[in-house]
């Protein structure tokens, strides 16, 4: 399969970069990251769940040193159990906390990342996790890229059959219950997918910007777009466009991909903010 | 829950449901079409709508005279709008029991009364049952058969002429009846019908 893409992509990319095996696989890996976050964002954004994925993607310094602690080497098993955790807590407590959702969240942050650091910087051993921060896309085993084509399938294969559900019980909760879907599993697996997704990715992309590559497509398609086939396919779209323009100038800039790749897509949201502005003034 | 509804003892009945407005997230980017197609189809409405799809949702809206809202977002609609669309969404349900959750909020006074009559009609036309919690007491008088005070327990049950004019309920209820014969309810200025 992998033999495949490097022959096509000799095809596609320019010739100074074809040269090298990991511009290929890190391509590959946004080709296929890019549409799950443009499709996943899309209800992060409309569910306001902005905050809680920032602490989700926080969480994986936890998920490491518990890893240490027991002696994994690989530490993305750990690393998917406690996000995996964590998402679930957090749907209860969302059923029967009285406390703000805004403040549950900002002690689980704390938490999270205190415990990680934590035990994380025992004897000042920090500083080599610090990849963890920023992330290398580059560095993108094709194994790593085949655990993310099966989460490519799984999320594609989830959307089509619970998509209508999640969408429906994100415009009201009420109406979904009416309408005999079982909110508390749609909205729980949902975060649970998404908790996998991101623990899988953050290797590429980093703890200090995943958010922001799940929020940023969604939330510019959300400025500009009037159905939900055209909000999930602009976010998509966004996602591909900033990720391939940002992977490729991180490169010839030598700078973190993740990073670049962040920027483009926050030019992307400009743009958007300013034409549902200037759209919105012309309806009146 | 049983219930003897649809003439079955111990079947939970089909329920059409029309949230309150308040429940709803109106910035979402969805288009009344996108939720016609959520309650008549299990085809993916993230993929797009299909024409046959589309058609469909627009003769369920036709019905409820809301077919040139098709491609509108729901937070364009006005009160009255949106609650016509809900209506056509429930109703979609085929339902033996219509429950309407505060149908007044964000709606002007004709607009009220024009949908309580849409309301009426359906029922004699489907031979449903229909629940409307509501405050507007004195705008639904005229509409129900019945009427159920509710202030922590049920305060009073009966028809509305009798519940209405117990003195001990006016008193409870206090201004919020007297009003009856005046004015009952503000029409909101943004409302445009």
């Amino acid at each position: 399969m992998i033999a495949l893409w490097y022959k096509l992509a000799d095809y596609v990319l320019p010739f100074d970069l074809a040269r090298y095996i990991f511009i290929k696989n890190a391509l590959l890996a946004v080709l296929l990251v890019a549409p799950i976050f443009g499709v996943l964002g899309t209800m992060v954004v409309s569910n306001r769940m902005v905050f809680f994925t920032d602490v989700l993607g926080h969480s994986a310094l936890t998920g490491i040193a518990v890893g240490i602690l027991c002696g994994i080497h690989d530490p993305t098993i750990p690393m998917i159990t406690i996000a995996v955790a964590l998402a679930v807590l957090v749907n209860i407590l969302k059923g029967i906390t009285h406390a703000s959702m805004d403040t549950v969240l900002g002690v689980l942050l704390a938490f999270m990342i205190a415990l990680g650091i934590t035990i994380l910087s025992r004897r000042g051993g920090f500083v080599k996790f610090t990849i963890y921060l920023i992330g290398d896309i580059l560095a993108v085993t094709p194994q790593q890229i085949a655990w993310i084509a099966a989460l490519f399938v799984i999320v594609f294969v989830y959307w089509c059959f619970a998509g209508n559900a999640l969408i429906l019980t994100s415009i009201s909760g009420s109406l979904a219950r009416s309408r005999r879907i079982r909110t508390f599993l749609v909205e729980t697996s949902f975060t649970i997918l998404l908790a996998v997704v991101v623990m899988v990715a953050i290797r590429l992309v980093g703890i200090l910007i995943i958010n922001s590559l799940l929020v940023l497509p969604a939330a510019t398609s959300r400025n500009v777009a009037r159905s939900v086939g055209s909000y999930t396919a602009l976010s998509i779209a966004i996602s591909l466009l900033s990720g391939i323009t940002g992977l490729f100038a991180s490169y010839y800039w030598g700078t973190a991909s993740g990073a670049t790749i962040v920027l483009f897509a926050v030019g992307c949201y400009a743009i958007s903010a300013l034409t549902g502005r200037l759209r919105q003034k012309s309806f009146i | 829950m049983e219930s003897r509804i649809g003439g079955v003892e111990g079947r939970k009945p089909r329920i059409g449901y029309v949230p309150q407005r308040l429940h709803l997230d109106l910035d979402s980017p969805i288009n009344v079409t996108d939720l016609v197609v959520l309650a008549i189809s299990k085809r993916p409405v993230w993929l797009g709508v299909s024409r046959r799809l589309s058609e469909e949702a627009q003769r369920v809206l036709s019905v409820f005279s809301a077919g040139r809202l098709a491609k509108k977002r729901i937070g364009e609609l006005s009160g009255g709008e949106l609650q016509r669309v809900l209506l056509a969404i429930a109703m979609t349900a085929e339902p033996e029991l219509l429950l309407l959750d505060e149908p007044g909020s964000g709606v002007d006074i004709q607009g009220l009364s024009m949908f309580y009559q849409l309301v009426r009609s359906l029922r004699e036309q489907h031979d449903i049952a229909v629940i409307i919690v509501t405050h507007d007491l004195a705008g639904i008088s005229t509409y129900v058969d019945r009427i159920i005070l509710l202030n922590h327990s049920v305060v009073a049950e009966g028809e509305p002429g009798d519940v209405l004019s117990d003195e001990k309920i006016l008193h409870t209820f206090g201004p919020s009846l007297w009003n009856i014969s005046a004015l009952p309810t503000l029409p909101s200025p943004k409302e445009k019908l």
